[in-house]
């Protein structure tokens, strides 16, 4: 998939479905039901291109199956030692799948998708407008805790996504998260 | 006549104790349901070390609940498919800030670190040993306390199954197993 501008077709619809689901939570305190202003015309997504390795760095720190490895999760990530996407596969069954990275990528783009689409227009300025950066530097609440400080690897992995061209090396270092002392298996 | 003006407050008190507990700890249905769905205990087994393996313990065995209180707990198996518990492994533990802690499985296969043991900063990571064979776990522990939490059977997408040391045909024989002595098993 090409980074950038995504199709209306693929993410409106999908916005406008998840927007009718909540109707019936929300009647009573729609005061215009009919102002759909708000819902914007078009969304961006960050690049789709290298966020295997933007994935690959999450998963240790977020997917794990105590965390966001979890069907339960809005923010769902799949891969080799995590949730796995097919019936029958398990997270000892080898590296992530590209059907995987697919699912995670969509997970996390379509967590907040106004917002990062406004963090996009900035070319990735401001990222803690996103809960997902909030959250991972402990600064919204967040069972998981604090993950990464500003500047750390995995903070400069996915700010660098957000900002349009992923930084393989801290990716790499994050995603190779291990013991104090230890080495991580590739 | 006397006995009459009684009764309305009578009647509030004991409304009142009976609502009090209900009020001060609050009962937690997903958490009743998932004590519930464990079980009854398994008569041939002893409340204590030995019992209920394979299940997660710190349902029972966190803080504020009935049992004794452990920070972390589990039951390790020889291999994935066997029932067959691991006996006197080591379990090691790093957290990140580089502290280690060694706790061992007992006959069962169960373990658990008691509160005055050791409290990991998360995320930790762990290792089994036993004899020569060593199994790292493939990924730190961020949250969870019971292993049976994540690991449980049958394995699938959202679980590596029941937790063991090897799958391997070729080292499995060398894996020793015994059974429990008459003094295990003891609170």
């Amino acid at each position: 998939m090409k980074s950038g501008r995504v199709a209306r077709a693929t993410l409106v619809p999908a916005i406008a479905v998840v927007l009718a689901s909540a109707v019936p939570a929300c009647q009573g305190q729609i005061s215009d039901p009919g102002g759909w202003g708000g819902v914007r015309q078009e969304l961006l997504a960050p690049p789709r291109t290298n966020f295997e390795q933007v994935a690959d760095a999450m998963q240790p720190h977020c997917g794990t199956l105590d965390c966001h490895g979890q069907v339960g999760r809005n923010m769902r990530l799949y891969g080799g030692r995590g949730l796995r996407l097919a019936p029958g596969t398990n997270p000892l069954d080898g590296d992530t799948t590209p059907a995987e990275y697919d699912a995670t990528f969509w997970s996390v783009v379509g967590l907040e998708p106004e917002t990062m689409t406004a963090v996009l227009e900035d070319k990735g300025a401001n990222p803690e407008r996103l809960s997902l950066i909030r959250k991972a530097r402990g600064h919204e609440r967040h069972k998981g805790g604090t993950l990464m400080n500003m500047g750390d690897p995995l903070d400069q992995c996915l700010t660098s996504w957000l900002s349009g061209a992923v930084l393989a090396a801290p990716c790499q270092v994050a995603a190779m998260y291990a013991a104090p002392g230890m080495v991580a298996a590739p | 006549m006397d006995r009459l003006r009684l009764i309305p407050p009578a009647l509030v008190l004991a409304c009142l104790s009976a609502c009090a507990p209900a009020v001060l700890a609050p009962v937690d249905p997903e958490h009743e349901a998932a004590v519930e769905a464990l079980g009854p205990e398994d008569p041939t087994i002893p409340v204590g070390p030995l019992h209920r393996a394979g299940q997660p313990c710190m349902l029972c065995h966190d803080l504020g609940e009935d049992a004794a209180p452990f920070n972390i707990a589990g039951t390790i198996y020889r291999d994935n498919l066997s029932k067959t518990p691991l006996t006197d492994a080591d379990v090691l533990f790093v957290d990140s800030a580089s502290n280690q802690f060694t706790a061992h499985t007992n006959c069962a296969g169960n373990f658990y670190i008691g509160l005055e043991s050791f409290e990991p900063v998360w995320p930790f990571w762990v290792t089994i040993r036993q004899g020569a064979n060593d199994s790292a776990m493939g990924s730190p522990v961020h949250r969870e306390r019971s292993c049976a939490a994540c690991h449980f059977n049958p394995a699938g997408p959202q679980t590596a199954g029941q937790v063991f040391l090897t799958s391997d045909d070729f080292v499995l024989p060398m894996i020793p197993v015994r059974p429990c002595r008459p003094d295990e098993g003891k609170i």
